[in-house]
């Protein structure tokens, strides 16, 4: 009862985590704007990896719950001999907490300096975008060329 | 808790879904990549980087525990801090030219990026 327990709440964590990935990476693709596909990246990547990372914390911490297969635990094995070929259960919380904690602040913070760098260098925002509140805060300078007809010609 | 007489149909749901799951990264690794070929901008690419580094730590995460070993962590950890080092030097790269030179990038010489919309 305990194991399938644990069992539903990691395929729920996992299919929660694997939606998000798969939500982002759809997302990165379709979007029409580089700022809406990092809105959609970033987010989703958080989230997503951060319940894989919980999926995995809470199977690979629970593993001494379940009968282990025969040839990595012999029958009278001691707890030690369970744990072989894995780290114990305190270094698996532990790494999965921290990585979930450095996803929640390395992700905003790539995103927000990759979003001001591509607005320094002018990426064009999309057709529908009603505001620009970068511009209106500073007109002049840090503005991109938006609309302007002769801007936009590679060269 | 013995298990052994039981029929535990949960761990085999667990590493089924962690086989779907693998899928579905390796689907969300090559839209990825299919962005970083398409991507019209080099902050595209940079952003799809990123992502297809994320969507590897997961990757490596699920292999970890369809594994059942949590040796992997380790690399997992490294995969996430190279992946944030590789976005902030991308981030530095495409903003270092106008904030040496000047502000907008009217002033100075550097064409503007082409039109993504």
């Amino acid at each position: 009862m305990m194991v399938t327990l644990i069992s539903l709440a990691t395929v729920a964590t996992m299919i929660l985590g694997l939606g998000f990935l798969f939500i982002g990476a759809l997302g990165l693709w379709r979007l029409p704007d580089l700022y809406n596909r990092m809105h959609a990246a970033s987010k989703c990547m958080t989230l997503g990896v951060s319940g894989l990372l919980l999926a995995t914390v809470i199977h690979l911490s629970s593993s001494h719950l379940r009968p282990q297969p025969l040839e990595e635990a012999p029958a009278a094995a001691e707890e030690e001999v369970a744990y072989a070929g894995t780290t114990p259960m305190a270094a698996v919380v532990t790494k999965g907490i921290l990585l979930i904690l450095f996803q929640f602040v390395a992700a905003p913070v790539g995103a927000h300096l990759l979003a001001r760098a591509a607005y320094l260098d002018g990426v064009k925002m999309c057709e529908g975008t009603i505001s620009d509140e970068l511009a209106e805060d500073a007109p002049g300078q840090d503005a991109p060329p938006r609309d302007a007809p002769g801007q936009d010609a590679p060269q | 808790m013995n298990g052994l007489s039981q029929p535990q149909w949960g761990p085999e749901l667990v590493l089924w879904c962690a086989d779907i799951g693998l899928v579905v990264v390796i689907a969300g690794m090559v839209l990825c990549v299919g962005r970083i070929l398409r991507g019209p901008h080099v902050a595209d690419r940079a952003l799809a980087a990123d992502t297809l580094s994320v969507h590897l730590v997961g990757l490596v995460t699920l292999f970890s525990l369809r594994a059942r070993s949590a040796l992997l962590f380790d690399g997992v950890m490294i995969l996430a801090l190279l992946g944030f080092t590789g976005t902030v030097a991308a981030a530095m790269y495409i903003a270092r030219p106008h904030l040496l030179r000047g502000r907008t990038p009217t002033e100075n010489k550097i064409p503007p990026a082409e039109n993504n919309s």
